[in-house]
Formats: structure tokens, sequence, C-alpha cells
């Protein structure tokens, strides 16, 4: 599956890369059972701190989608509905859009009822 | 440690150094050993043969492959430097495994039968021994060839940037990106354990049924045993290389060698051929989604790919950058 991380995003690299496996989960890319690469290797590949990703697959593992075991890296674990899991990662890039465009979470979620209306 | 010297060391050193070692030890030992030796040589296993019959027979078969190898490095040199490291990687295997195996073979005979006053009375190796010994040697130098053969080509970086019509993945400036593709191969997984089992079962059947010979089933399990380490495919593609491996075969290409990358599909006629086309131009696990790499040695190499569309974008987009 393809990670990218943006440095100059106002959105959290650890945030980053999780993101990437959902999206990954949500259009099939990973099934359960799936590895996912070592903290050391991806974090080499994407030229980030080790930590960031390790971060990044605790954020994974808190929600239910992968099992982290020591010296096995993170294995997928969870599925979840492609369209929840899609509609997730809209809300983030919205998360991140109304950041960079100085809203705060009052004026976003009032933005969002204005358009259910 | 450069080419040159990693090749130096699997092709000269390696083979050279093993049977340099089983000649000086056949030539130590000569005063300590009977004339000629049991359970060698012919049928049956009152077979003898004489001691340096045994050695010439058993070390100039390793001896003449590897000065064929040798000659086969040398005619290399005329091939694109993929194709060229692809052969060179074949023969330095053949040359290193079958010339530890034999070489071991002569040392685990003849050591078997030192100090043995007669013919008669000189014992065979032990047959278990034997086969352990001689399957051990042959796979740590089949190990040992593959890891100083390495999986990374030298050649000249691609002149040229990928064509505009190529597909290519959308990157900010400072965006990075990896593609990391694990495959469990279990159908491999499967039968490697069958084929330890199935081996094992054999051996203590044989054993007992026909002698010593049943401990050829012992090359079952042995089998099995080297199918263990192919049983995952990986892909990974980053801002500098491009790695495939396949258990201990690994190749890597520098995203400077790659001139563009393509999203192809391979049909089952192909894939079946796909061998044929070239020394290590392929590393395909089924028909189906592939990665194209157009190289700057003039050859492509192809290798599966889930999403062959989004890596041959991301190929594309950083040779770009590079360009």
């Amino acid at each position: 599956m393809f990670f990218r991380v943006d440095p100059s995003s106002p959105t959290p690299l650890a945030e980053q890369i999780a993101g990437c496996v959902r999206r990954g989960l949500a259009e099939g890319l990973l099934q359960p059972g799936d590895r996912l690469p070592t903290g050391r290797e991806l974090a080499g590949s994407l030229g980030v701190n080790m930590h960031t990703v390790l971060r990044a697959y605790a954020a994974l593992r808190d929600e239910g989608l992968v099992e982290l075991r020591r010296g096995r890296g993170a294995t997928i674990t969870g599925t979840r509905p492609g369209d929840r899991a899609r509609l997730t990662e809209a809300l983030r890039d919205l998360v991140a859009a109304a950041r960079q465009a100085g809203l705060n979470a009052d004026e976003l979620v009032q933005l969002v009822r204005k358009e259910y209306v | 440690m450069n080419n040159r010297a990693r090749w130096s060391v699997g092709m000269l050193i390696i083979p050279g150094g093993a049977l340099a070692g089983a000649l000086a030890a056949a030539l130590a030992w000569r005063s300590r050993l009977p004339d000629r030796l049991p359970g060698v040589g012919g049928d049956g296993p009152d077979a003898t043969m004489a001691v340096a019959p045994f050695v010439a027979t058993t070390l100039g078969l390793p001896a003449g492959l590897w000065v064929l190898g040798l000659v086969g490095f040398a005619v290399t040199t005329r091939l694109p430097a993929s194709q060229a490291h692809a052969i060179r990687t074949g023969i330095q295997l053949a040359v290193t495994t079958v010339t530890l195996a034999l070489t071991s073979a002569v040392i685990v005979v003849l050591h078997s039968a030192l100090d043995a006053p007669s013919t008669e009375q000189a014992s065979s190796p032990a047959p278990a021994v034997a086969v352990t010994a001689i399957s051990a040697a042959a796979l740590a130098g089949a190990l040992v060839a593959l890891a100083l053969a390495g999986g990374r080509v030298t050649m000249p970086p691609a002149a040229r940037a990928p064509d505009r019509s190529a597909v290519r993945l959308p990157l900010g400036a400072a965006e990075r990106g990896t593609w990391q593709e694990t495959r469990a191969i279990r159908p491999l997984r499967w039968a490697a354990a069958l084929l330890v089992l199935a081996g094992a079962a054999l051996t203590a059947v044989f054993v007992p049924l026909v002698g010593d010979v049943g401990w050829a089933m012992l090359a079952v399990a042995v089998t099995g045993l080297l199918l263990v380490p192919m049983h995952a495919y990986r892909l990974v593609i980053d801002q500098r290389t491009v790695r495939a491996s396949y258990g201990p075969i690994r190749r890597t290409v520098a995203i400077s060698d790659i001139v563009q990358a393509e999203a192809v599909t391979v049909e089952p006629n192909e894939w079946a051929l796909a061998g044929m086309k070239g020394a290590g131009s392929s590393m395909l696990l089924a028909p189906g989604p592939a990665l194209s790499l157009e190289l700057a040695d003039g050859t492509t190499f192809l290798t599966s790919c889930r999403d062959t569309a989004t890596a041959a974008g991301f190929i594309n987009s950083i040779r770009d950058r590079s360009a």
C-alpha cells in the first residue's frame, strides 16, 4: 500500500501515516492478517522519526485496526465498513482544510449543519 | 565491499579455497588411508574404489564447473548490466553450491576411513551424518553465493526523464512517499511443511525396510526446508530504490537507473514464458497486473504489484524530481 507524508501540512505526521492505513483498509488494499512494515523500515523510507510511525501504529491499535506485537511489527486485525472509513478519512481532510482556513471546531460544525439542511 | 571484490570472493576465493582445502586434506591423509575406500564407486554395499580416482573424480567435477563458470563470467561482459548480473548470480550459485557439496563429500568419506588397517576394516560415513553434512555445506554455499551476488545492479544512470504521457502521481513539493507490499504465499508454506513431514516419515519407514539407502528420503525433507524462505514476496518503493524480494532472491533497482515505469497486465502465456525473455527480467508471482520498469541499460524488469497505477505513477513522479 502507499504511504505518503507531507511535512509542510498542518496535520501531524503520525496522523498522516495512520490515515494512509485507514485509506488502505477502506480501499481493500489491506486485509486482516496483512503485516504493516516495521516502524524502523517505514520511518527510513519516509524519512521520519521511528517514534512518529510507532505513534501512528499505536493510534490504529487503539481503534482496533491493528495488533502490535514486540518484534513482529503491526498486523491488520480489524476491518470497518468501507463507507464509514471513507467518511472518517474525508472528515480528517475537512478538519485539516478548516484549520488551514482558520476556522475553529464550532464554526466548522455550523458549516456542516448548514450543508445538512 | 565493491562489486568486483564480491564477485572475486564468490567465484575465486570460495570455490578455489574449498577445492584446495579438500585436495590438501586428501594429500595430508594419504598415508593414513587404506588403498581402497568402501561403499563408493559402484553398485552394492561391497563396492570399493581406489583413493586417488575417487578424489580426482569427485573434485574434478566442481573444478570443471568452476572453469566453465569463469568462462561464463567473461562472456557476460557483452550483455546488458541486468542480464549479466542475473547470469553471474546463477553461475556463482551453481559453482559454489556444487563445489562445497562435493568437497565436503570428499572430506566426510576420507575422514571416516582414516587409520583403517585395510579396506575391509574401513568404515563408510554414517548416511545420516553424510547427508546432513553435504546438505548443510550445499545450503551454506547457496546462501553465501546469493548474499555475495547481492540484488543491486550497477549501471549508468538513466539519461532521460519519463515520457510526458507516462502515468504520474500528484505529489506536493515536500511530500514523501513509499509503496510497501508484502504477500504471504500460503500454498508454498503448506507445501514446505508437507515435504518436511513426508521426508521425515518416509525416512522413518524406509530405513528399517531397505537399510541405509532409505536415508536418501531425507532429500525430500531437505527440499521442504529449502522452500521455507520462499514463502513471502515483498515490494518496497521509496525515494531512492525499488526493492523486490522473493525469499533469498532479491532485486534492487535505483530510481536513478529507471527511465520510466508503466502499469501492465501480464497474460498467462506471457507469465509462463517470462523467464525465457532474459535472465533476471522478471519477478512475477502470477499472471495479472505487473509493474514494468524500463531501465537505463535497455532492459525491462517486470514485478508483481497490487496497485500498479499508483506504484508506476509514484516512480515516474520521483524520477521527474531527480531529472
